[in-house]
């Protein structure tokens, strides 16, 4: 057929309407079309994921390279994108820093209140608690993972075995995790990645749970200023964390009358003593105090994990089996 | 045999997109590969062809994404077919000018795809910020495109090229 202003339009109109055909067509058809492409793209795209991890490590020894060579004075934020030793290293001591930080804040805190009205008239044994942690690892399914489990590819027994994952699970769009009811997950888990707050279990299904992440509009959590003063690291206001929907999160609630500034750190304040010590939300960026104002204004950058987490963990709370022991 | 090279760029591009380009740091400026390979056909094939492989590749794209189906390949027809036009029926384009009209073409397919996927999933659409996105990413893709065109004309120059012939001997005897 030879190429003509009517043959265009031929060719434009049958297109047109095999895709609009396809946008309104049910969804047992477009998700068979839909895996059959990605099922005939599966080996292609093993060999390239193969290809590429084994590029990997020549390709940031060649970044390096390249970064030494064009700022041989990087600083420490474009260090910490790097995956190569040093960055690593240095995103290491950077997380011990905020341990050690978190820690001293907790043990002058302590200090204040045993030198306070709260310090016991005796020693005292510590007990057993009947509520301990328990840190479920749980690994973050990948886009194409999390698209063929949604799509009902990967668990194909059907609803009539009893085997379907939750629909509240399959119709939400965040990052899935690999661990469900079956573990023992409930929403509003906190979810680790390190000792970073990630988030938090948004929805549970029988294999899977969706993440909320801690810059997601719904999210709160409550958290506390920690500081630094002339008298070293310590504990500043509690105020309460939320997403905004963007890369930041804001810190409502603290009292006009607190000091806060840019650059200080934020911390959970909600574990109830569950974990040795206060997990990092990020650090401030903003504060404003408006005239009249009863509360900041303050916005957190959420410090999370340099790329995108394979393995979260989620905090259980459980009885603790020392008590139960015979 | 060219309907097998344009399937193998086809696959190559959507098995690359889907397994290579998400481990890549390139931000915003991700680039799609597939509107480039849909972008080379069309320059590639004039007339209906162009446009059906930019519908083909379009489909392609939409397997890709986590939204209905024919978005993109509806896109693509309708840019494609413009395109088709534009340069079937007036006077003869200069490659130059069709690879800088593919820039605004690309940011239009995305803004279209974008824009229509957004208000399927009933989010409100704000379309300062898909016009920007779809920028970026057309930039990315834009990028791209040049790196493959310069490549595929150095290739086509050297193969215009007058073979190298052994110098002949006349026997000694």
């Amino acid at each position: 057929m030879a190429s003509s202003p009517k043959s265009n339009l031929i060719a434009a109109s049958v297109c047109s309407t095999v895709a609009i055909a396809f946008a309104f067509a049910p969804g047992s058809l477009r998700d068979a079309v839909r895996g059959s492409v990605r099922d005939a793209a599966l080996p292609g795209e093993r060999v390239v994921a193969e290809w590429a991890d084994r590029a990997a490590p020549l390709a940031v020894h060649g970044r390096d390279r390249l970064i030494a060579f064009v700022a041989p004075r990087a600083t420490a934020e474009s260090l910490s994108s790097n995956n190569s030793t040093e960055s690593i290293l240095m995103i290491e001591s950077q997380r011990r820093i905020r341990a050690l930080e978190a820690e001293v804040a907790r043990l002058r805190d302590e200090l204040d209140r045993r030198q306070g009205d709260e310090a016991a008239a005796f020693p005292a044994r510590p007990g057993e608690p009947l509520v301990v942690p328990d840190l479920l690892a749980a690994t973050v399914l990948g886009e194409e993972a999390a698209t063929l489990w949604r799509a009902g590819k990967l668990l194909d027994r059907g609803t009539a075995a009893g085997v379907s994952e939750s629909s509240l699970v399959l119709d939400a769009e965040g990052p899935l995790v690999d661990q469900g009811q079956d573990s023992g997950l409930e929403a509003g888990q906190p979810v680790f990645a390190g000792r970073t707050v990630l988030g938090r279990i948004a929805r549970v299904g029988h294999w899977t749970s969706t993440l909320q992440l801690v810059t997601d509009p719904q999210y709160r959590g409550l958290a506390r200023i920690v500081r630094r003063s002339e008298r070293g690291v310590a504990y500043g206001p509690q105020g309460i964390l939320e997403g905004d929907g963007g890369e930041l999160c804001r810190l409502k609630f603290v009292d006009a009358t607190a000091a806060v500034a840019i650059g200080d750190e934020v911390y959970t304040d909600d574990l109830e003593g569950l974990l040795p010590e206060p997990a990092y939300y990020g650090r401030i960026v903003a504060a404003e105090l408006k005239p009249g104002a009863a509360h900041w204004e303050v916005r957190v950058e959420p410090a999370g994990p340099p790329r995108e987490p394979r393995e979260v963990h989620v905090l259980r709370r459980v009885a603790n089996p020392a008590r139960f022991a015979p | 045999m060219k309907t097998i090279l344009w399937l193998i760029a086809a696959y190559a591009a959507f098995v690359s997109q889907a397994a290579l380009v998400p481990r890549l740091p390139w931000g915003d400026f991700a680039p799609d590969l597939l509107l480039v390979v849909a972008c080379c056909a069309v320059f590639a094939n004039a007339g209906w062809r162009g446009i059906a492989w930019a519908a083909a590749i379009g489909l392609l794209g939409d397997c890709l994404a986590a939204g209905p189906l024919g978005i993109r390949m509806g896109a693509l027809t309708l840019i494609a077919a413009v395109v088709a036009m534009w340069r079937d029926t007036g006077p003869r384009r200069s490659p130059i000018g069709l690879l800088a009209a593919s820039y605004p073409s690309l940011i239009a397919v995305l803004t279209i795809e974008t824009a229509v996927g957004a208000w399927f999933v009933e989010k409100g659409i704000d379309l300062r910020a898909i016009v920007e996105f779809a920028a970026a990413r057309a930039a990315g893709s834009f990028c791209v495109l040049i790196a493959v065109v310069a490549c595929g004309a150095i290739v086509h120059r050297a193969s215009r090229l007058s073979p190298w012939e052994p110098r002949g001997h006349s026997p000694r005897w």
